[in-house]
């Protein structure tokens, strides 16, 4: 279903096209060295550094996958030597002779080291990048690791979903929130995944913050357009948030921040309990961590909110190499009045909200690479409010999902890989919203996802890599119709400059049956999900992409990329629904954005960072149900994520005295908001006192709080806010003991204090009239500590 | 406790001031004000048919910052029935469309003759046309909700004191919402002993969503949107019935689609509550219509004379 904005699609697609018709070089007939590195356990080792040496000059170089798998591909033939390295092991080295068009399985192992070897964990990141950069074709996909996410100046502690606003084609709207819109895309469009398994609404404190606690973190990969046939569900990105199984060794990680406390210890079954449940290793890792002014302020008053979260990690591993890993998480945020002093707070409220999310995933791992997997996960997410003086009211809302898939991973030639898979899932959503014996909002739904898809991938090293990919995604929901759509993927890369450099084209469909009808244009809420069918559309979006990205030595890496999205079935709340209509209540509309990413990075070094910069539009149109014309006129503006240029400039850098640095600077246009160009007496007839209207304001109040007031609109949304910028820096130092660790942290937000407007309030009622408003955070300095031992 | 409540409330004030004056934004002048009229109609039909009432007030945003300041005496308001059959308004004393305003309020108020009012029954689709003195009109139409009837209710009953009373109406066809309202007199002497404070009239609101929740429990469910405003222990003592010698008028107003939109008004807007006009042209606001039932209500622990139990 191509819709009216295509043709600006196709536009793009054929200058796309036309980038890729020149003729690549020929390929040179080249070998493949591929392989596994395991520790003494025979358990993969995660991220080890293997390089191909000519002497001691690197010639090729990648990091190895979960599975402790890598592969080297464009190899000349002749002799090398294989070298492996990784944190905490002992450097491993052997020979290699390689000879023409031959492919090299090679099985390494290395030993435990109490020797750290400097600068490998920036290289391993780097590599992934590389690696990355050679073998993925239509994704975008960036990363940040446990290092990045904590050098970042961030908000009070280090937040795995906040980091990434820092990415090209991420926009966050709001200091106070850690929602984001990749693209031109809705927060409920992002397909969020902690181990593989979705989390529907991973914030505390109403979006202040993500639920994802940095210390159990590996790193976070954000997919922001071109995502492959394999992911499902979601339209506009796909982040993935990766535990980190440590390295089996008994540890605690604990730390301090002026929001919560929190602790996350590790460590490795004992050897025997491994063998008896069939391992030969078990690690395993998990956290808590719980705000504490509840706690703290309890002598002096009853502070009603806290929040609290666990998470567990468990990674087995066979002696033939499989994985199984288990995650959990569960999480919650308590704002309980019921304590209070009524002169305290007038109402006793009982509110909750949060997460739980479990999933199990065994992985088998395929001689030449590739993996077969299989996985079974449930997530909900819920919140429910209760005024325990007042039965008659009910506010609730949960949704949840359970899924079974598998995916098989398989390379039949070096040049060719296939994947496939196929999941089953069963989602239900219920909300109700009813007091004084009336449902204001209600509703509730299930359906059944049968999805599945094939994706193969041709490489020819240095000069093509294909991704052809087809999703089959069959929607049966209850209430509705059931629906089939076929999402095809399609992505183009030609490498030049020896390889060094690319530009690629990514065409795809994309599919989405949910949505959160949170109210965006408010800086703190709670997502309140609905399933797709009878009371909405399922959403459909086309996406095309074209970009240029390049390697220059080995530091630097720069990307330009455009692209154009159609969004077909978003939807907003209607604002004439009928109370006599059960399925009335939402509207169903188009979305269109297009716009330009530039990053350009230096990896590597002491000084390292990036610049990113968003150039975007955005709009929605929905019809006009409150209109008296037919047919029904459309209304098309732009959603409160549209800010035109985003810039974000990132560093991270050494201070005197051991302490490292890290800078974040990030200014923008400004976002849109629906101006009051008027305000009017608030009156209501009261019909039981005549039908006369009323001013419910108080007497002699003509202003302020206690006046009544109501305000005319102008067009949604096309007032902007002012240019919106900001300076954060941060500072950390980690002091080596004997036993452990410690380190300080100082983060300063908005360091030169920019007034960045969070609100207008426009005051018509006061002479002369006013425009007053709150601002985002003011100057901010937060601290922690963090301790590991 | 109420001291120290008070000493920490005044903490987590301080807290709350310092936190929200350091994210103040400077005042800025407004100049580009834009002078809207506004315009509430209202056609309210009771039972017998003299009662009925057709109203009309003209306001205005602050215009050039002086609240309220427009007037609009040379408008001419016009109500028609779909088949003719025309309901003029004529000028009226402003008392007579408004109960409570903010001080120095101006406005313009339009009532209909009530011989005329009269002729108009539930289901009547009407069209409204506003025409100001500026030449600009403004038009609207709306269609009454269908008659109802209350279920055993009428004039006045006796309801034993702490009991609820289920009040049961009939359909009203295409009533989007029924407004229930109630004011409720006697309680400062009936809850003096409490130690319950309470205004002299209190006014409470309920609502029942769609034509087919024809059902509210008295006074349990009235003041569902008062429960932050009001007395924390009042509400909560309401939710068992009424005290003793105490009386209440209730009504019931079926009301349809402008003005369910009226009230329920549109996005969130820090400005104020937002309204969706039913009014298109030069002017912004609402063509609404009702239709009320009303019935009183005498708490007692015995009988009363000449006044039946409720049902």
């Amino acid at each position: 279903m191509w819709s009216r904005s295509m043709p600006r699609v196709a536009r793009a697609a054929a200058l796309g096209l036309l980038a890729l018709v020149v003729p690549p070089p020929a390929a040179a007939q080249e070998a493949t060295v591929q392989g596994r590195v395991r520790d003494g356990e025979g358990v993969p080792v995660f991220g080890a550094f293997v390089t191909l040496l000519r002497g001691e000059a690197v010639f090729l170089g990648t990091d190895t996958d979960r599975l402790g798998a890598f592969r080297l591909s464009n190899v000349q033939a002749g002799a090398y030597t294989l070298r492996v390295q990784a944190l905490g092991y002992t450097e491993h080295r052997e020979a290699l002779t390689i000879g023409a068009d031959e492919t090299v399985e090679v099985l390494l192992q290395i030993d435990r080291s109490a020797l750290e070897l400097q600068g490998i964990e920036v290289e391993a990141v780097a590599s992934r990048d590389r690696a990355r950069f050679e073998e993925i074709a239509g994704a975008t996909v960036r990363e940040l690791d446990l290092a990045e996410v904590r050098s970042l100046p961030g908000f009070v502690e280090a937040d795995p979903v906040r980091a990434i606003e820092v990415l090209p084609g991420v926009v966050s709207t709001s200091d106070f929130s850690a929602a984001f819109h990749v693209r031109g895309g809705s927060a409920d469009q992002n397909l969020i995944l902690l181990d593989g398994v979705p989390v529907f609404s991973p914030f505390h404190l109403g979006g202040l913050f993500s639920v994802f606690n940095a210390d159990m973190i590996d790193r976070v990969e954000l997919q922001s357009g071109g995502f492959a046939a394999e992911h499902g569900g979601r339209v506009s990105s796909v982040l993935e948030i990766e535990t980190d199984p440590g390295e089996g060794g008994l540890g605690v990680d604990s730390g301090l921040s002026l929001l919560a406390t929190r602790v996350a210890a590790g460590g490795r079954l004992p050897q025997a309990a491994s063998n008896a449940l069939g391992h030969s290793s078990v690690r395993w890792r998990g956290s808590a961590r719980r705000s504490y002014f509840d706690v703290l302020l309890k002598p002096a008053f009853d502070f009603p909110y806290h929040l609290q979260d666990f998470q567990l990690f468990l990674e087995g591993w066979s002696r033939g190499g499989d994985r199984l890993s288990l995650t959990a998480y569960s999480g919650r945020d308590v704002l309980d009045l019921t304590r209070l002093e009524d002169t305290d707070f007038p109402l006793r409220i009982d509110w909750d909200w949060g997460n739980d999310v479990v999933g199990l995933q065994w992985t088998h791992p395929r001689s030449g690479g590739g993996s077969l997997d299989v996985r079974t996960n449930f997530s909900r997410y819920g919140t429910g409010l209760a005024f325990p003086d007042f039965d008659d009211t009910e506010f609730n809302s949960r949704i949840q999902q359970a899924q079974v898939r598998v995916d098989l991973d398989t390379r039949p030639t070096p040049r060719l890989g296939l994947q496939l898979g196929g999941s089953v899932e069963r989602l239900s959503y219920r909300n109700r919203f009813a007091t004084g014996g009336t449902e204001f909002i209600g509703g509730e739904g299930r359906g059944t996802l049968l999805g599945g898809y094939l994706q193969a991938r041709w490489l020819v090293p240095r000069a093509w890599l294909v991704e052809a990919g087809l999703r089959l995604d069959a929607w049966s929901p209850d209430p509705g119709r059931s629906v089939t759509q076929l999402a095809p993927r399609l992505a183009v890369k030609r490498f030049f400059a020896g390889g060094d450099a690319a530009v690629k084209l990514a065409a795809g469909r994309y599919t989405q049956f949910l949505h959160s009808l949170r109210d965006e244009e408010l800086p703190l809420g709670l997502d309140v999900w609905i399933l797709t069918g009878a009371r909405a559309p399922h959403v459909v979006s086309d996406q095309l992409q074209i970009g240029v990205e390049a390697y220059r030595d080995v530091d630097w890496f720069w990307s330009v990329e455009a692209y154009v999205r159609s969004f077909d079935g978003v939807v907003t709340f209607n604002p004439s629904d009928d109370p006599n209509t059960e399925l009335d209540d939402i509207l169903s509309g188009e979305g269109l954005s297009y716009g330009l990413d530039v990053l350009v990075r230096r990896e590597t070094g002491p000084l390292n960072g990036w610049v990113a910069a968003s150039l975007l539009k955005a709009e929605r149109t929905f019809p006009d149900p409150l209109s008296p014309l037919e047919p029904q006129p459309e209304i098309t503006y732009p959603p409160v994520f549209d800010r035109r240029l985003d810039l974000d400039l990132v560093l991270r850098y050494p201070l005197p005295w051991g302490w490292e640095g890290g800078v974040r600077w990030n200014f923008g246009t400004g976002i849109p908001y629906t101006r009051a160009i008027g305000s009017y007496a608030n009156y209501s007839p009261r019909f039981v006192q005549g039908g006369r209207l009323q001013w419910e304001g108080e007497e002699g109040q003509n202003s302020g709080a206690n006046a009544d007031y109501a305000v005319v609109l102008e067009e949604r949304n096309r007032s902007r806010f002012p240019l919106y910028h900001r300076l954060d820096l941060s500072a950390r130092k980690t002091f080596r003991k004997s036993w452990g660790t410690l380190v300080p942290y100082v983060n300063v937000l908005n360091v030169y204090n920019r007034r960045n407007p969070l609100f207008y309030f426009f005051e018509y009622e006061r002479f002369p009239p006013v425009r007053a408003g709150v601002s985002m955070f003011p100057v901010l300095p937060t601290f922690g500590l963090e301790v590991t031992f | 406790m109420r001291g120290p409540g008070r000493a920490r409330m005044g903490l987590v004030a301080v807290a709350a001031m310092v936190l929200l004056a350091a994210c103040e934004l400077q005042e800025v002048t407004v100049v580009d004000v834009v002078d809207v009229a506004i315009a509430e109609v209202f056609v309210t039909l009771r039972e017998p048919a003299g009662a009925n009432e057709v109203r009309a007030f003209l306001h205005g945003t602050a215009a050039g910052g002086v609240p309220e300041a427009r007037t609009f005496d040379d408008a001419v308001v016009q109500v028609t029935r779909r088949d003719g059959f025309p309901v003029p308004l004529a000028l009226a004393p402003i008392e007579e469309c408004v109960a409570s305003a903010p001080e120095n309020a101006a406005g313009t108020c339009f009532m209909a003759a009530p011989l005329e009012a009269a002729q108009l029954a539930p289901g009547d689709v009407l069209d409204l046309r506003i025409t100001l003195g500026s030449g600009e009109t403004a038009v609207g139409a709306v269609t009454l909700p269908g008659s109802f009837a209350l279920d055993g209710l009428s004039g006045q009953c006796r309801l034993p004191a702490d009991t609820l009373l289920e009040v049961r109406w009939s359909r009203s066809s295409g009533a989007w919402a029924y407004l229930n309202e109630t004011t409720i007199e006697g309680l400062p002497a009936a809850l003096a002993g409490n130690g319950i404070e309470a205004p002299d009239t209190l006014y409470l609101l309920g609502l029942s969503v769609s034509s087919s929740d024809t059902t509210i429990v008295f006074p349990k469910e009235f003041g569902i949107f008062d429960r932050f405003d009001l007395d924390q222990a009042l509400t909560v003592r309401l939710q068992r019935g009424l005290p003793d010698q105490t009386s209440a008028t209730v009504s019931i107003a079926a009301i349809e689609r402008n003005y369910v939109n009226w009230v329920r008004g549109g996005n969130f807007n820090p400005s104020g509550q937002v309204r969706v006009s039913s009014l298109r042209g030069g002017a912004f606001g609402v063509f609404g219509g009702a239709v009320i039932r009303d019935f009183g209500v005498r708490s007692s622990s015995g009988p009363l004379a000449g006044v039946p139990d409720c049902p």
